[in-house]
């Protein structure tokens, strides 16, 4: 971490201090300080209480770029990480852009579901709690852009393999897979940075005044692993009695698309996907390796209007998995609402947002209310809640996690 | 020099579209001028595009207490639309977030918008309906900020009068259609100039709620250009002023530079 920091400051302190040895480049160093707090609301149990710094700095000049995003989190004034968020440097041409090093790439239409959005992984170590720009992951490779006025072609080559991360042990977001006999969980293995291994994903995208398009594809790593089962001990008589747990990662291709269309005061937004292979757990004396490959759609229906200053958005998520088995622990379709309520007062000083996603067939739900407040100054300072609805579910299985947060931010 | 159509230099546009009404005539040497002839005179006054401009917005409370949002814009009129993409360079928390607008000379067609928002690291396309929606916490509002027809109201010669040292036509302009955002405004044209120099706007009961004033102009290349407005809420006491520096006009700028690409790159 030291020699991240050296290496930024010194970056830095180049850029800055002495713009005559880079006379056409021109340097800008932003970022944030940022105090999470949050109290669990069953037995006020402080569950975050850390401060980030985020320190972002750019250089420019005509035709070249580079941009590095450093965080740090402090807890108990200890550094507990500090790392690269993003570090690329990029080629400007007449036509094209090239971008090469550690990037966010995000595509796609929907909000807070990921369909096509599959590029770059989720960091879910505080489920979706975490600040929309702490949510995903950069990913390390290069990205190719080509430009005809407003179409846009993109290739990206990921040789190294990023995936999701996921809550760490003891963490309240952890929830423990239920086996019903003994079970030795092996550490996942991650695929090896090769040609072989490397991900692929193309878009075509098109921005124009009837509607905006986009048509991607993408050969790549399912970010987070499936459970494969790798002995078992059955006991005549009794049984399955054990069983070995090897956390595995995947291929998956995937076709997708996505639009935005105005109608009227509406903007009607789509997006869907076909996932090739994709990888369901099932019911492990049927399944010999714990899990069946079958191909999956998913497809988002949604709509956004301003109503009487306010912003509603809300979404219609089916997930199908095709030629489905009863060997397959999930249900073969799920289907999921949105529904967000944005709305500004006092010229915009005061936001109050709240967003709600309910499944349908499990019943379960997640509900976040929040007010910010911009006092000016850049600073930032917003009290928010989360609720869990349900017994059980992806949202229900954190019924005991409500909780209430607070989080000052200081902009540079 | 090219016919005004474009939304740049909002708050000049503002208030050359606002100049924009009216019908009868009064005494004086433009006597024989109509209030329709003058607001179209107004209408078609030469303004440059395209141009990319430094825009200050400075929000000013009941109290005094000042918030100031910095932006750079570009924009340019093409065949039957006009396009602008403005970018947020401070205050921090907002630096990056762009916006596009496509406004078309087509009647009754809605401008196109999208944003941008470094965060999220996508482009979003937003509905453009809220048009008397606050143009981001000012005073202006987006429908403020944008074209008007002469055509779309009827106008009235009711006076004249001075601003600072200029005689002025008092022209009141009505919405032919019911239903918007204002029920009548009232313009200061200039009559040696032929310019909008301040605009009052009545809200839907008929009472006062805004007036915009020119502040400072400037002749460049040319052009004589609105480099300072300011827009007062009467019945709230509060008040928004504009100014433009930097401005670099007539540039060579193609539709490319109204993209995606440009969005999320930002204004060079």
């Amino acid at each position: 971490m030291k020699r991240i920091r050296y290496c930024f400051l010194a970056l830095t302190a180049m850029l800055v201090q002495f713009p005559g040895l880079f006379a056409d480049i021109s340097a800008d160093v932003s970022g944030s300080l940022r105090n999470r707090f949050a109290v669990q609301a069953d037995d006020g149990a402080v569950f975050i209480n850390e401060q980030q710094l985020f320190l972002g700095l750019e250089a420019e000049t005509d035709s070249a770029y580079l941009y590095s995003a450093l965080s740090f989190r402090i807890q108990d004034s200890t550094v507990v990480s500090g790392d690269f968020k993003e570090l690329y440097a990029g080629w400007y041409g007449d036509f094209f852009d090239f971008r090469a090093g550690l990037q966010k790439i995000l595509w796609g239409k929907a909000d807070g579901v990921f369909i096509t959005d599959v590029v770059s992984p989720l960091d879910l170590s505080s489920f979706l709690t975490a600040d929309i720009d702490d949510l995903r992951i950069g990913v390390s490779g290069a990205k190719f852009d080509l430009y005809q006025g407003a179409h846009k072609l993109e290739f990206v080559w990921i040789p190294v393999f990023t995936p999701s991360v996921m809550p760490q042990s003891g963490s309240i977001w952890t929830v423990s897979p239920a086996f019903p006999v003994p079970l030795t969980m092996q550490a996942p293995s991650i695929p090896e940075a090769s040609l072989e291994n490397s991900e692929f994903f193309s878009r075509y995208s098109w921005l124009g005044s009837l509607l905006d398009v986009q048509v991607m594809g993408g050969w790549y790593w399912n970010d987070t692993p499936i459970a494969t089962v790798e002995g078992k001990t059955v006991v005549p008589g009794v049984g399955l009695s054990s069983l070995t747990i090897l956390p595995k990662y995947y291929r998956v291709g995937i076709l997708g698309t996505a639009f935005s269309v105005p109608a009227g005061p509406v903007i009607l937004r789509a997006e869907s996907a076909v996932s090739f292979n994709k990888r369901f757990s099932g019911t492990v004396l049927q399944l010999s390796s714990g899990w069946k490959e079958k191909n999956a759609v998913n497809y988002m229906i949604g709509a956004d209007v301003s109503l009487l200053g306010a912003t509603l958005s809300v979404q219609w998520i089916q997930d199908i998995i095709l030629d489905y088995e009863d060997s397959i622990s999930r249900e073969e379709s799920l289907e999921t609402v949105t529904g967000m309520v944005q709305r500004s007062f006092f010229r915009e000083t005061l936001k109050t947002e709240i967003f709600g996603i309910y499944n349908i067939k499990s019943g379960d739900a997640m509900i976040k209310p929040s007010i910010t407040w911009y006092p000016g100054g850049g600073f930032e300072m917003s009290v928010g809640a989360w609720f869990f609805i349900g017994e059980s579910g992806q949202f229900g299985q954190y019924d005991e996690n409500d909780g209430f947060n607070a989080r000052l931010a200081y902009y540079f | 020099m090219k016919k005004k159509q474009s939304l740049a230099f909002s708050g000049a546009r503002m208030i050359l579209a606002a100049a924009g009404f009216a019908v009868v005539l009064v005494q004086g040497v433009w006597a024989d001028e109509t209030a329709d002839t003058i607001m179209r005179d107004v209408f078609n006054r030469p303004e440059p595009v395209p141009m990319s401009a430094e825009l200050t917005m400075t929000l000013i409370d009941s109290k005094g207490k000042e918030r100031t949002r910095e932006l750079v814009q570009i924009s340019a009129s093409f065949p039957g639309v006009d396009k602008k993409i403005m970018e947020f360079a401070a205050p921090a928390d907002v630096k990056g977030t762009a916006f596009m607008n496509w406004s078309y000379a087509e009647n009754g067609k809605s401008d196109d918008q999208w944003i941008y928002l470094p965060a999220l690291k996508r482009v979003r396309r937003i509905s453009s309906d809220g048009k008397g929606d606050s143009f981001m916490g000012s005073d202006f509002s987006y429908d403020d900020l944008g074209v008007r027809h002469p055509d779309r109201d009827t106008h009235t010669v009711t006076g004249s009068d001075t601003v600072g040292d200029e005689e002025c036509w008092v022209i009141e302009s009505v919405p032919k259609e019911k239903g918007g955002q204002y029920s009548k405004t009232v313009s200061w044209i200039s009559k040696e100039r032929t310019m909008g120099l301040k605009r009052e706007f009545f809200d839907s009961k008929g009472n006062l709620l805004k007036v915009l004033s020119v502040l400072e102009t400037k002749t460049q290349a040319g052009y004589e250009l609105i480099t300072r407005t300011e827009m007062k809420n009467v019945q709230k006491n509060h008040r928004t002023t504009m100014a433009f520096g930097n401005v670099k006009i007539d540039q060579d700028v193609s539709e490319d530079a109204f993209t995606e690409r440009a969005l999320t790159r930002g204004v060079k």
